[in-house]
Formats: structure tokens, C-alpha cells, sequence
């Protein structure tokens, strides 16, 4: 499997996580390469030559760091399996933010103990809040959808989205206590943030010969419904945005095993050929095959 | 030698009011019996038209309060499909003074909410906000836990409210014949499905209607014994009647009964006032100009008429509102000179609330579907 990883800053654990010898337990090959948010944020950042994604401008160029074998920094997609675009909004901090009214019901016994639904908000409005959501997302819709929509005028390989992490440490105390209290007994699991979102695109682009697809964070890494766990963040005291090795270690894992079950688990796990094999075990979703409203009411 | 007319204002004379002016120039038509202050935290409620007003206020910087808010970040389009934002809390349409009654009774005691449900191809829906949810509810207890929190949210709009806004819409309605309950539609129409045994079709009389709004108002002095209350009736024209009246005289009827309720409330109590904005549109000396081609649905012009008329009179009464009210919108007629009071962001109003399109919510225009087409002839 050959696995094309293009992204903002957030592409480093992942990088991180290859130089300490992390190979894709089924063999195979991942290429990364990263340009800094500020150079996404002016629009599409790839143009295409052929088969290939190329630097849109001379100035992303020189920006654009990776595993490149040239000067002219050509991503051919010819030779992928998977194309991935890592590393944006909406990641589950953003959701959950976005949503800070979001309760699905908020109620409290009265006085005599009986229950007050004093908010609620339905299922269908939920995945409807959902679609919304993703649809006026900035980012995605100025920075990443661009990228798709090239990548898709030259090959119908998976096209896949993944969202920065959240280190609960780089946000202050207060605000994370705020922050949990509004999704309380909420949309609690990953694996649903993850399928409302892939709902989401689908219906978004529904016109695209291939799905795009979903990616949250592997839920190994996530803590409180929310944050990233302290330890994946980057190593250095002053830096609590990015993430380390041991996170890209599971993202691959995490990765893999989602192109594994796209392709109908052909591809075989354990397969290492010595190097370090990131944590294929790590568990997409939930595995009850439970839809999002049943895990919204229970 | 004088009499009772002879120091009349100019207002009280037909000629000099309304015959000798140009339609747009008619003035004066209300004077309030209470300030509305920018301040003053209003909610609205009723029928199609007070959607209109509720979108006014905001427009002129009042704070109108949304009770019942939709989750932010959900747009515009979404958040009208799914009845936020509409009125101050989430009930839909109110067309009669029976339901605002029975809404009322129910925010206070929740427990007296019947337990009917309509449950159709695996979705279920709220009898008294049939068109609530575009698809239904996903089970009957997400049903009743939306509707609950309703009612929690009427609860606490009027315990918040400075002023309800309510448009009295219509006469006719539909009513549980065993329980006596009413629906906010027809059963078998938006939702539901229609038993003749038991679905009795009501045309509320002036004393029965008297009788709810008396009633009415009282809840909502219980919960909030300052609140103010301004009446308005709906200009718009019943879609359909179920009466046997043709529908020019079942609107004539009905809207005349809720104008005379509304009136004679005014006039007897204190903390109840009523707007004229159904004279405005429908009085026949503005020459139906206020309605589109279909002469049902009333122009944004009508609306932007309606309210300069609004904010015009209470700056004539409370001249000391003058230059805090928010901007005029077109068609208003402030007076010259005025210094409008900057619009302020309206705190539980919609994101982009100003961006809603001007279309209301109207439920009762689904019955114009169920007309049987008559061949040319």
C-alpha cells in the first residue's frame, strides 16, 4: 500500500513517527509532505500537471517541505493507493465548540425530583447541525476541498480527511471545565463525531465518482470525549499544539486499519518487515455497528 | 355651540383622516397605552404575521428573546426548516386564542399535557406542532422530551418578557371531541390522520374566544405579573375554512370576531393593548396594495408600512423614544430630523437573523394543497 500524506503542520507527528522507524504493518510505503497553515489559507495550494500535484505558486514551493525527490517538489498520484489531507478543521475541539449549545437535552430534577427537559434538540436536527457545519467550515471548504476536487480530476483513489488533535494542555483549565460541561452526556464518543461528519461529506459532495472519507482521531489518543491525551503532545514544555511519535504511531495505525476495511480487509496486519509497526489495533469506532441516534439516546 | 366632535383631533374625522390623504400618508392609527423600550425584553407568539413584527424588533434594535434557540452554527435555511427562531419559543403557529390558552396551561403544569402522539412510517409527530420537525421525531419520548422543553422555554420567555407580542390568527381549529383538547392543524393535514369520530371541527365564538384570552392573559400575569401584552390580528386571509361559509365570509368572520375579542381586552385592561396592523392591510383605503398577486400573503413593503406605522406612534405618544429606536427601514416615516439609535446585536437572536428571507412559516398554506382544482371551462 502506498499512502500519500499531504497536510499543514500537523503533518510532523506523522514524520515524526516514520523517522523513529514506523513502518504500515502490511507493508508498503508512506509519503509526507506539509506546507504551513498561513501558505492554505490563500486557496488551493496544489495545481495539476498531468498526473501529478504540483506547487500552485513558486512561494508555496519553497514552503513545502516533504519526502520530495526533486526541486520541482511533484506529487505523482499515479503511484498511490490513498490520498489523505491532515491536519484541519473541523477537528473535535472545533465541533464541540461550535456546538457549545449543542445539548442534545439539558434537564435537572425539580424540586420533588422530577425531571425538567429544559433543552432539547433532536436527532434529525443534530445531523442537520452536523451537515451545516462542515458545510460552512472555512477551512475545509477553502483549503482542503479545493485539493479534493484536483486530486479527483486525476485518479478515484480514497481521499481521505483526517482532523488536527486537541491537547487538553493547550487550552487554560477554565475553559476545558467549561468546555466539557457543554458536552455533557452529549455526543460523548469519537466514533460518532466521526460518522456525523462522514454523513456530512457524503452529503456534501454527492456528486464525486469516489466518497470521500472521514478520519477522527484514533480513539486510543482521545481523552474526555475531546482532548488529545497529554502524553501525545509534543515533547518540549513550551509546545502543546503538535503532537509527538507516539501519536503518529497511532494514526497510522489508525490509518491503516481504516484502508484495511475499505478495501475489505485484503490487506494482511502484522506484516512487518522489522521496523516498528504503529497500532493497528487501535479501533476506528465503537465496532457495534449502532447508529448515531442510538448512541445519542442511550 | 360646541359638542363632542367639536374638539375632536383630526384623526377621528374619515375625511380628514383617511379620504383626503394619500393611503401612504394615513397616520396616527394607534396610540399606545405603554412604552416599548429598546430595553424592554419582547417575545412574540401567535400566527403567521407576528413573525413579521418579531423580525421588525430586531431589525430596530429591540431585544426580542428566543426562548428556545437553536444550536448556533446551524444555518439560516436549517434553522427556519427546523422552527428556530420563528417565535420566542418553539410551538410553531398559534392560530387561536383556544391553543395560546391551552400552551400557556401546559408551561405551567406540564403534567396536564395530553399524551396523543402521531406516529406515521416510523416517525412520529407532535399534534400540537405537526410541522415542528420537517420529518418527525425519531420516537415518541424524543417527541414529548422537544415538546417539554417547550414548554419549559415558554415558562421562562414569559417570566423574562418586558411585552408579549401576540397576532391572533384565526377562529376556526380542530379539537380532541373526547378530551377537548385542541390541535394547531387539522389532523390528516400537515401530519396525523384525520377520524372524523373523533376530530370535531370548531369555529370559536366571540365569548368562547373572550373566555380564552381572558384566560390566556391570566396565566401569563400568574408567571409574570408585570408583563404587558400587545394584541395584533392577522391581516393574512384564512387559506381554507371547514365551515360551510364561503371562505371570504369565513375570513370576514373570523378575523372581524378576533378584532372586536382583541379590541374590547384593550380596552378593559391596563396591561393589554392592541395594534392595528390588520387595518392597515386589509382596510379597504389602501386598495389591497399591501398584498401579492395571490391576495393572501402580505408584501415586505406592507410589513415596512406597518411597522414605521408601529415605531411612528409610539414616538408621537412617548416622545422621549425619539432617536432610540433603531434604524427606519424603507417605507418608514420617521419624522424629519430624527437621529435613529444604532442597531444593537440582539442577544438569542439568530446568527444573521436579518439574512432570514422574508417568507414566514405559515402551516395553515398547506391546506391550500388539499383544493380540488376546477377544469376550465
Amino acid at each position: 500500500m502506498k499512502v500519500c500524506i499531504v497536510g499543514n503542520s500537523h503533518v510532523g507527528a506523522i514524520r515524526r513517527a516514520l523517522n523513529d522507524g514506523v513502518k504500515l504493518s502490511g507493508g508498503g510505503d508512506v509519503f509526507v509532505a506539509g506546507i504551513p497553515l498561513p501558505y492554505w489559507s490563500s486557496g488551493a495550494v496544489f495545481k495539476r500537471e498531468g498526473s501529478c500535484l504540483v506547487p500552485a505558486s513558486d512561494r508555496i514551493r519553497n514552503k513545502l517541505s516533504g519526502d520530495f525527490e526533486d526541486a520541482a517538489k511533484r506529487i505523482d498520484l499515479a503511484g498511490f493507493d490513498c490520498f489523505v489531507i491532515h491536519g484541519f478543521g473541523p477537528n473535535l475541539y472545533s465541533f464541540y465548540t461550535s456546538f457549545a449549545r449543542f445539548d442534545m437535552s439539558e434537564d435537572d430534577p425539580d424540586s420533588a425530583g422530577e425531571r425538567i427537559v429544559k433543552r432539547h434538540i433532536s436527532q434529525a436536527c443534530l445531523k442537520q447541525c452536523a451537515e451545516d457545519y462542515y458545510a460552512q467550515n472555512g477551512a475545509l471548504a477553502n483549503n482542503v476541498f479545493p485539493v479534493v476536487d484536483i486530486v479527483r480530476s486525476i485518479t478515484d483513489i480514497p481521499v481521505v480527511l483526517s482532523s488536527r488533535p486537541f491537547p487538553v494542555l493547550s487550552i487554560k483549565p477554565t475553559y476545558s471545565r467549561k468546555l466539557r460541561s457543554h458536552t455533557r452526556g452529549v455526543v460523548s464518543s469519537v466514533a460518532l463525531h466521526e460518522r456525523l461528519a462522514q454523513q456530512a461529506l457524503e452529503r456534501l459532495f454527492p456528486d464525486r465518482c469516489q466518497p470521500i472519507f472521514w478520519l477522527d482521531q484514533p480513539p486510543k489518543t482521545v481523552t474526555k470525549g475531546i482532548f488529545t491525551k497529554n502524553r501525545f503532545g509534543a515533547d518540549g514544555s513550551d509546545e502543546f499544539g503538535h503532537m509527538n511519535a507516539r501519536y503518529g504511531k497511532h494514526y497510522l495505525g489508525h490509518l491503516e486499519k481504516f484502508l484495511t476495511d475499505l478495501n475489505g480487509g485484503a490487506a494482511e496486519a502484522g506484516q512487518s518487515d522489522g521496523g516498528e509497526t504503529p497500532d493497528a489495533t487501535a479501533d476506528r469506532g465503537n465496532g457495534s455497528g449502532a447508529s448515531p441516534e442510538a448512541e445519542l439516546v442511550s | 355651540m360646541d359638542n363632542p366632535y367639536s374638539t375632536l383631533p383630526e384623526t377621528r374625522f374619515w375625511r380628514l383622516a383617511v379620504a383626503d390623504k394619500d393611503p401612504t400618508d394615513i397616520s396616527g392609527l394607534w396610540t399606545p397605552k405603554f412604552p416599548l423600550l429598546p430595553d424592554d425584553t419582547v417575545i412574540t407568539a401567535g400566527s403567521c404575521f407576528a413573525q413579521h413584527i418579531g423580525r421588525a424588533l430586531v431589525k430596530r434594535g429591540f431585544s426580542w428573546f428566543d426562548a428556545e434557540p437553536g444550536p448556533a452554527k446551524l444555518s439560516n435555511s436549517s434553522r427556519k426548516l427546523f422552527n428556530y427562531g420563528i417565535f420566542s419559543f418553539r410551538t410553531g403557529n398559534i392560530y387561536t386564542a383556544s391553543q395560546l390558552r391551552q400552551w400557556l396551561s401546559w408551561a405551567v403544569k406540564p403534567d396536564s399535557c395530553p399524551d396523543e402522539v402521531w406516529e406515521a412510517n416510523g416517525r412520529f409527530h407532535d399534534p400540537f406542532r405537526p410541522a415542528i420537525e420537517p420529518d418527525g421525531f425519531a420516537s415518541a419520548a424524543e417527541m414529548r422530551d422537544s415538546r417539554a422543553a417547550t414548554l419549559f422555554s415558554i415558562a421562562t420567555a414569559v417570566r423574562k418578557a418586558s411585552v408579549l407580542v401576540f397576532t391572533l390568527g384565526l377562529t376556526e381549529g380542530w379539537e380532541n371531541g373526547a378530551h377537548g383538547y385542541s390541535y394547531a392543524m387539522c389532523p390528516g393535514t400537515t401530519a396525523g390522520e384525520f377520524d372524523p369520530g373523533q376530530h370535531v371541527f370548531r369555529n370559536y365564538t366571540y365569548p368562547e374566544i373572550r373566555a380564552d384570552l381572558e384566560a390566556a392573559i391570566a396565566l401569563l400575569r400568574e408567571i409574570n405579573p408585570d408583563l404587558r401584552i400587545l394584541l395584533t390580528v392577522s391581516p393574512v386571509p384564512l387559506t381554507a375554512t371547514a365551515s360551510k361559509a364561503h371562505v371570504l365570509s369565513a375570513t370576514t368572520y373570523s378575523k372581524s370576531t378576533l378584532r372586536a375579542v382583541a379590541g374590547d381586552l384593550a380596552a378593559e385592561l391596563d396591561h393589554v393593548d392592541y395594534f392595528p396592523s390588520y387595518e392597515i392591510i386589509t382596510g379597504f383605503p389602501f386598495r389591497g396594495m399591501f398584498f401579492e398577486p395571490n391576495l393572501r400573503s402580505v408584501t415586505s413593503r406592507g410589513v415596512d408600512f406597518v411597522m414605521a406605522s408601529f415605531f411612528q406612534c409610539l414616538v408621537e405618544t412617548f416622545p422621549e423614544l425619539e432617536g432610540r429606536l433603531g434604524p427606519s427601514t424603507e417605507g418608514a416615516r420617521d419624522k424629519p430630523g430624527s437621529t435613529p439609535a444604532k442597531s444593537r446585536k440582539i442577544k438569542d437572536a439568530p446568527d444573521n437573523f436579518d439574512d432570514f428571507d422574508d417568507d414566514v412559516v405559515c402551516e395553515e398554506e398547506l391546506l391550500d394543497a388539499f383544493a380540488k382544482k376546477e377544469p376550465a371551462s
